[in-house]
């Protein structure tokens, strides 16, 4: 039934990006609408920055547009778009840094996201949270990204690798080691909060 | 009974080993079953483990990024229907640019062409050649003469035809001199061709008489001892 639903999701797709490629402006928006969610929650988190991100991610889009003709249907669109997107990311953040060096965490979204997370969970849960973002944020860039693409948007190591346009041995390696570079910095947080936040997820210990 | 599996505990080290293949979902039955009994033994693994748990889950449930402007997709699409004007405007800039170099030769030639129609110019050799400027009726442009002048001019009437018969007359003025000073400098060309070809005849001539003086020729020299003397 769900492999049912996504191919007709992938054909639906592929009619999308067969008349977007003929000018159907209608086409390019569903698209854009399909797609924009995700890809935007992944740029705010390889960048931190919100106001770049959605400079970012239009951009990765109008890329996206431009060379649709050459994109090969035998990958999902959103692997596609999210190769393109991270690949903007890291020629974003390398300009950054030429001009300012070290990009620093202007807008810290684990803090911005916390705001509202804070009045639901417990005092000890919140600052778990943020101190797992803040310990994303140290990570690199690919580690970040496998991060992110791992949890967040349900990707497979396979997928991981077409859009960071490495090999699957090295994304597993980069996943292995933003795991315990977060496992490092997590360290220090008190084993009370742990629990606390496992009885509230309801997660087995 | 003795159990291989038993027999043969995992130890902190070959746990650790499993973690990732555990946390990407690679792992098999039985050494997942492995995995979870030390897991139960071993607090030090358990706290890892939790650690790396309770990450990825806080990863997975972000929900709290800030959302994106509402007219996104709307500026997104106009930037996209920005493409085709973009090349137009590019054609655009193209023609402006062969445009606007069209535009400066020809303020060029004409600039050239109220020099040479200006002015006396010194041409070719020890001659002076002048150039007869054509001359209007007064110093002023003689397509402005007759014109209205502002403000207040009396004889400022369209409707009549004397304004445009006027012009009509400037334009025909102009034209004929325009003819005159291209007459001009169809001779000033040619005299400067006569005055070219002249001093390229003397030149030659010169040369000429220069080769015979320093040839070893057969007329005999002047110098030469054994011929008489005038």
């Amino acid at each position: 039934m769900a492999k049912t639903a996504a191919k007709t999701d992938r054909r639906y797709e592929k009619q999308l990006i067969a008349r977007a490629c003929d000018g159907d402006r209608g086409a390019a928006r569903t698209l854009v609408d399909l797609h924009k969610d995700r890809l935007f929650a992944f740029i705010q988190r390889m960048l931190r920055n919100h106001h770049d991100a959605e400079e970012i991610c239009q951009e990765a889009f109008l890329k996206a547009f431009v060379s649709l003709d050459s994109f090969r249907t035998e990958y999902r669109f959103s692997t596609w778009l999210f190769t393109i997107g991270y690949r903007v990311c890291l020629n974003h953040l390398r300009r950054k840094r030429a001009v300012t060096g070290e990009p620093e965490l202007t807008e810290n979204l684990a803090h911005s996201s916390d705001a509202t997370c804070e009045t639901l969970e417990s005092e000890e849960a919140a600052r778990l949270r943020r101190t797992v973002w803040n310990s994303v944020a140290t990570l690199s860039e690919p580690q970040r990204a496998s991060l992110v693409l791992f949890y967040r948007h349900d990707m497979g190591c396979q997928e991981i690798a077409r859009v960071l346009e490495l090999p699957v041995a090295t994304v597993k390696s980069h996943l292995h080691r933003a795991r315990n570079r977060l496992r490092e910095l997590l360290e220090p947080v008190a084993d009370q909060d742990i629990a606390a936040f496992r009885n509230r997820r309801g997660l087995a210990g | 009974m003795h159990n291989t599996k038993t027999s043969v505990r995992m130890n902190c080290e070959q746990a650790r080993q499993l973690f990732d293949a555990y946390l990407d979902g690679e792992l098999n039955g039985s050494l997942a079953t492995e995995l979870g009994a030390h897991r139960i033994k071993c607090s030090d693994c358990r706290r890892h483990l939790a650690l790396m748990e309770v990450s990825g889950h806080i990863v997975a449930s972000d929900s709290g990024l800030n959302e994106m402007d509402e007219r996104f997709t709307d500026r997104l699409i106009a930037c996209v229907d920005e493409g085709p004007i973009q090349r137009q405007s590019w054609l655009y800039r193209h023609w402006r640019m062969t445009a606007g170099g069209l535009a400066a030769a020809a303020a060029i030639t004409l600039v050239v062409l109220g020099v040479f129609g200006q002015r006396e110019t010194r041409v070719a050799g020890e001659k002076n050649i002048l150039i007869e400027r054509p001359r209007g009726d007064g110093d002023s442009s003689p397509l402005l003469e007759g014109m209205p002048s502002y403000p207040g001019a009396a004889d400022h009437d369209l409707t009549s035809g004397a304004w445009i018969d006027r012009a009509r007359k400037n334009i025909e003025t102009k034209r004929n001199s325009a003819a005159s000073l291209q007459e001009a400098l169809d001779q000033t060309a040619n005299k400067w061709i006569d005055a070219l070809e002249a001093a390229h005849d003397i030149d030659s001539i010169e040369s000429t008489a220069t080769e015979a003086d320093h040839a070893p020729s057969s007329q005999p020299s002047q110098d030469d001892p054994s011929l008489p003397k005038r």
